[in-house]
């Protein structure tokens, strides 16, 4: 795993309190409760501040960022 | 100078019959003169229906379509009190305010109900279609003429809540607290701002959430346009922001963090709502920040703050933020008590009222008091019967368990609670009432859900869990399974969003888990 990619799962880490969310990359997050909609909404803020990288809650479809790899990709292509 | 509900709404179908009275963003919408000739058109039809028992509650299950309203109604101008039941509400849920009812049935708007509940149900269920059909039927003169409505002492509607041990519990709301109610809002400092113009109102909370009756009593008794999400609508913030382009909204009506979460994107402003000119916040603890932001994102918008329990009819305080309040080192105000309301501040021991300044609990008394809990005396006793005689002068009280100050021009301020009730994004929950559905699963030998904080505010809920089976892996894989089976009993909003597990719990002197001992597990971001 590269170093953005555990960067971005600490960020995830801090904000669901899941740590072993890691070994989990394709669970749909707001499926299994991990993330709700305030929750994702600080998790952008939290990307913002982490990698200057902004993505505004109406830009994107849940289904665009409901797992950890989905969340990493769209950072990498923002970045 | 209250102000008749049914009569106020039937005479918009007068003097409007063409307006809009409710419309929500998939584009279903119901005129005043519709509503009126539909809500009378079911009323002739459960009034003649012998499968619906006379003058028994009745559930209304569903989201933001129009014929809810007309179903609300039409329960009401035959007698029957109303049950909103929202599909965020699961299957046990739905059940235990069925069976708690006793002789009731379903007015079942999506037609989903028997497929859910199975077996379980066991009252007669109508579906949409059957609805529609008995709306449609034009109600004959002299079954109008027969139907006996709510009277004034009559119970309007039941709102099922969160309860303490897991069972949720109906706070019994009369005719006469609504019109009460109704009137005063009518007159406030809030409907004064909006001098008469015409006014679409956004109706956002749930209609099982006694948030989106404030705006209905508001607004359909006046005329005005509702405005509401469809479901999926309320899933996608970006579906939500396309449909408020083209609702008009002129006043909004939430809690505070649906404003914080449409605040997180820069395009909630005057650019998406042009029209809007006035919020109206209540339900949680109200942010200088977010009275700030939302101010420099429509400028000129007023906003107003309020405050009160369901069991008190929604609100029983309200005030407009004023630049000067937002100045001040201190909490927002929660606003002065409304007209027909004596707000008391006691101290929880004794009972006695506390100096102005002092801290205490907020006792109610007044005209929008609720009846009590449905078929609950014990709890009934405890919150509606704790005022002592000499403070209530003969009028309903309840015991808030809020804790607030009363400055001495007469502004309340809020403090927290005295007890476990919590309100997270908006939505009033009893921990007790998780820890209880968290303890009845098997894998689970002892819980407790604690708050999580973040810029003083509860960011999420956090479940401490000590397992059945010390042995057994605890990781995620465990964590999912429990929020699976959570969310058959409880609304997803009360599944916690992260948990921890530990072999025991500290106990405190009287054997109960040490609740502040573990709070320091749940460290404050």
């Amino acid at each position: 795993m590269n170093d953005l990619d555990q960067r971005i799962i600490d960020l995830i880490i801090d904000i669901t309190e899941e740590p072993e969310i890691g070994d989990y990359r394709d669970d749909d997050l707001f499926e299994e409760e991990v993330l709700d909609s305030l929750g994702a909404i600080e998790l952008l803020v939290s990307i913002k501040e982490e990698f200057g990288v902004s993505i505004a809650p109406t830009e994107l479809e849940r289904s665009e960022m409901n797992t950890v790899n989905k969340i990493i990709a769209r950072v990498q292509e923002r970045l | 100078m209250e102000i008749d509900f049914i009569d106020a709404v039937d005479e918009q179908a007068r003097r409007t019959p063409d307006a809009i009275a409710f419309r929500n963003s998939r584009g279903e919408s119901i005129t005043y003169a519709a509503l009126k000739r539909e809500s009378d058109a079911l009323a002739c039809w459960i009034a003649g229906n012998e499968d619906i028992p006379a003058r028994a509650p009745l559930v209304v299950y569903g989201h933001k379509a129009p014929i809810m309203l007309a179903c609300f109604l039409g329960c009401l101008k035959s007698g029957h009190a109303y049950v909103p039941v929202d599909v965020v509400f699961p299957r046990e849920r739905i059940a235990s305010i069925i069976d708690q009812l006793g002789p009731t049935v379903v007015f079942d708007t999506l037609g989903t109900i028997p497929a859910m509940l199975g077996d379980d149900l066991a009252v007669p269920c109508f579906d949409e279609a059957e609805l529609s059909d008995a709306a449609r039927q034009p109600a004959a003169e002299e079954a109008l003429d027969a139907l006996v409505r709510v009277q004034p002492d009559d119970t309007f509607y039941i709102l099922f809540t969160s309860g303490s041990t897991g069972t949720p519990k109906g706070v019994q709301i009369t005719r006469e607290c609504i019109d009460n109610f109704t009137g005063w809002l009518c007159g406030s400092v809030y409907a004064q701002a909006a001098n008469g113009e015409p006014r679409i109102w956004f109706n956002r909370s749930p209609f099982t959430f006694d948030v989106s009756i404030t705006d209905l009593c508001a607004g359909l008794t006046q005329g005005d346009t509702m405005f509401a999400l469809e479901d999926e609508a309320e899933k996608s913030l970006a579906l939500a922001f396309e449909s408020f382009t083209e609702s008009g909204v002129t006043d909004w009506v939430s809690t505070p963090s649906f404003v914080d979460q449409c605040l997180a994107d820069e395009a909630f402003s005057a650019a998406l709502l042009p029209n809007l000119k006035r919020m109206l916040l209540a339900g949680e603890v109200l942010r200088p920040e977010t009275v700030r932001l939302a101010q420099r994102r429509f400028p000129g918008l007023r906003v107003f703050n309020a405050y009160g329990p369901t069991e008190s009819t929604n609100l029983v305080t309200m005030c407009e933020i004023l630049p000067s309040m937002l100045e001040q080192d201190r909490s927002l105000p929660i606003g002065y008590a409304k007209e027909g309301s004596t707000l008391l501040v006691l101290d929880p021991q004794t009972m006695r009222p506390v100096p102005d300044g002092e801290h205490g609990e907020l006792v109610v008394v007044g005209n929008t008091v609720a009846l009590g809990y449905w078929k609950r005396e014990d709890l009934t006793e405890a919150a509606f019967h704790a005022c002592p005689a000499d403070l209530a002068n003969g009028m309903r009280t309840y015991r808030t368990g809020d804790e607030v100050t009363r400055d001495p021009d007469g502004l309340y301020y809020y403090h927290g609670r005295y007890d476990l009730q919590i309100k997270l994004h908006g939505y009033r929950i009893e921990l007790g009432d998780i820890e209880a559905t968290l303890c009845a699963l098997p894998e689970v030998h002892m819980a407790c859900v604690l708050p999580a904080w973040r810029d003083g505010s509860i960011s999420h809920l956090v479940a401490l869990v000590v397992p059945a089976d010390l042995d057994a892996p605890r990781g995620f894989a465990l964590t999912k399974k429990l929020k699976r089976d959570m969310r058959e009993v409880v609304p997803t909003y009360m599944v916690p969003r992260a948990f921890k597990y530990v072999d025991s719990f500290p106990l405190n002197p009287s054997g109960k888990a040490d609740r502040k001992a573990l709070a320091a597990l749940v460290e404050e971001r």
